[in-house]
């Protein structure tokens, strides 16, 4: 038994020194090549010093990408939340018997519009929306009669890049909050109604704080996968992590190695993401409160 | 025989081509404690849920305070006030605790000021034994407890009658008589109450008045003596002795 118990430690501890040394050597060698890529004059032969090498010539540009990206995805995400929730109530109002008749016509042109909205929006590319969005936008301004310059200058990349992300995951997000809610037991629907309550006090108070953390995790999925699909905005010239790493290459004249970079930093930023989610998800849910002791 | 408070006359429901109401007519006077029995299937959960309109009857009328619950111009929400309800499943909101589970409904319904609310809640509380868990998470307690909150939650709207859909049909058999014993003491106090149970004992104990559905029409009701002692009807005979059968 204490045999077993020292052999399982022995090993543990063997694989944790072997562990740690191939991360120093690791680390030490990385530190290495970087020194050395630092002071070379040109793009150098071997495949990582190039991916090196051109991710410390361009890292001013690969830093302001990274930024834009993350931006784009966390307030994209964010607006998206904000108006799915408007959109989903809309999207789930059902004409009932006791509605006068224009509210039935109301509610019914309420539901169908939204349905149209994430129909539309979930059967088209985001690069298709991006394009359209932008020259939308441009033309709009431009019947203001704004010159070129000052168009740029309100309807930039940046804004339009961001309009697309937020309305794009507006319709995912809407169907994800609707899954929400229908997630939601019906008996807490007609236990709310049997005290009294409104359909929109039932839906307020009772209903939608249940289908919110219902769809936290679907919430957090949505932005992980903003940070990877904002790349297509690069085709509208959003300076984001793609268009950075396109115009890296264009420089140094090498692809594959500064693409294989961008992989890497989407990677990371898609990981490091899911890590966060997992730690706010664990934290969001509720601690249990104890149950106070009779006196 | 009191002023009746709530006056049934011939409701129809079908589901589809299931026609489960087939022309019930009932009045419940006030202060009187009615048990409606009968076999799965009988209609008895859709007559009391057809009664506050969680299900819409096709046809017929559903006295309340001087209203009929089934024209379409009632407002629903007021009535549905003083109407409280019970569920099989409890129905706790999952995102409260005991005591904002009870003051919830009286605070957005009724706009009772907070303090106000919860001094009635944990009156309420406290009567159903439940004094020491108003903080508690309404997920974590036992199903008895859980009933009891429902309960509590209910009277929490001062309703002036309360309906029980199979409220100790979800639990294990040994914290049924909890749930018993606060509903005996509410028809002490005299509430209205109509109950849908299969707990013969409690029905045959506490009731004024037994109602027995079979196949959607009320086919017998009378006093717990004539029912249990002297049943009229042979289905009611059947269906009681096989229940005595399977309890006794």
């Amino acid at each position: 038994m204490n045999q077993k118990i020292s052999k399982t430690k022995a090993l543990k501890i063997t694989a944790w020194i072997v562990g740690l040394a191939l991360l120093i050597w690791c680390g030490v060698s990385f530190a290495e090549t970087v020194r050395r890529c630092a002071v070379m004059e040109k793009n150098p032969q071997g495949f990582v010093d190039s991916m090196v090498y051109m991710s410390i010539k361009g890292k001013d540009m690969l830093v302001t990408g990274v930024w834009t990206t993350v931006r784009i995805a966390l307030l994209g995400t964010a607006i998206a939340f904000v108006l799915a929730i408007l959109l989903v109530f809309l999207r789930i109002q059902e004409p009932d018997r006791r509605d006068s008749d224009p509210v039935k016509a109301l509610k019914w042109l309420a539901s169908r519009f939204a349905r149209c909205y994430v129909f539309v929006i979930r059967g088209t590319p985001m690069m298709v929306q991006a394009l359209i969005f932008y020259y939308f936008g441009f033309n709009l301004f431009k019947k203001t009669g704004m010159t070129v310059t000052e168009i740029n200058h309100v309807w930039s990349f940046f804004i339009s890049g961001l309009c697309t992300v937020a309305l794009n995951s507006t319709a995912y997000l809407t169907e994800v909050l609707r899954g929400g809610i229908l997630a939601v037991d019906k008996g807490q629907t007609e236990a709310a109604r049997s005290l009294g309550m409104t359909n929109w006090q039932t839906m307020t108070k009772v209903v939608f704080p249940q289908a919110v953390k219902n769809a936290i995790p679907a919430i957090g999925n949505e932005f992980i996968i903003n940070i990877k699909d904002s790349s297509v905005l690069s085709v509208i010239g959003v300076m984001d992590l793609m268009y950075a790493t396109k115009s890296v290459s264009g420089i140094y004249f090498r692809s594959l190695e500064i693409y294989c970079v961008a992989a890497l930093m989407y990677l990371v930023l898609t990981w490091l993401s899911s890590l966060l989610l997992k730690w706010l998800s664990k934290k969001l849910d509720m601690p249990v409160r104890g149950i106070p002791s009779s006196n | 025989m009191n002023e009746a408070v709530l006056r049934i006359e011939g409701l129809e429901k079908s589901f589809g081509n299931l026609e489960v109401l087939k022309g019930i007519d009932l009045t419940i006077h006030k202060g009187e404690v009615v048990c409606i029995i009968g076999a799965s299937g009988s209609g008895k959960s859709t007559l009391l849920r057809c009664v506050n309109l969680l299900e819409e009857a096709d046809a017929g009328s559903i006295w309340f305070d001087g209203q009929d619950l089934m024209d379409l111009r009632v407002d629903l929400n007021a009535l549905r006030q003083k109407i409280g309800m019970v569920f099989q499943s409890f129905n706790l909101f999952s995102n409260k605790n005991v005591l904002d589970n009870c003051t919830l409904a009286p605070m957005t319904v009724k706009k009772i000021p907070k303090a106000q609310a919860e001094e009635t809640a944990i009156r309420h509380l406290t009567a159903v034994g439940l004094k020491d868990f108003i903080y508690a998470d309404a997920n974590r307690l036992s199903g008895g407890q859980k009933q009891r909150v429902a309960i509590a939650r209910a009277l929490c709207m001062e309703p002036e009658i309360m309906l029980f859909d199979e409220p100790t049909s979800a639990l294990d058999p040994e914290i049924v008589g909890e749930v018993l014993d606060v509903m005996k003491e509410l028809a002490q106090e005299g509430m209205t109450m109509m109950v849908v149970t299969h707990e013969m004992a409690f029905a045959r104990e506490v009731s004024d008045r037994v109602v027995f559905m079979d196949q959607g029409v009320i086919l017998e009701q009378g006093s717990p003596a004539e029912i249990f002692g002297n049943p009229k009807n042979e289905r009611t005979r059947t269906f009681l002795s096989r229940y005595l059968e399977d309890h006794e």
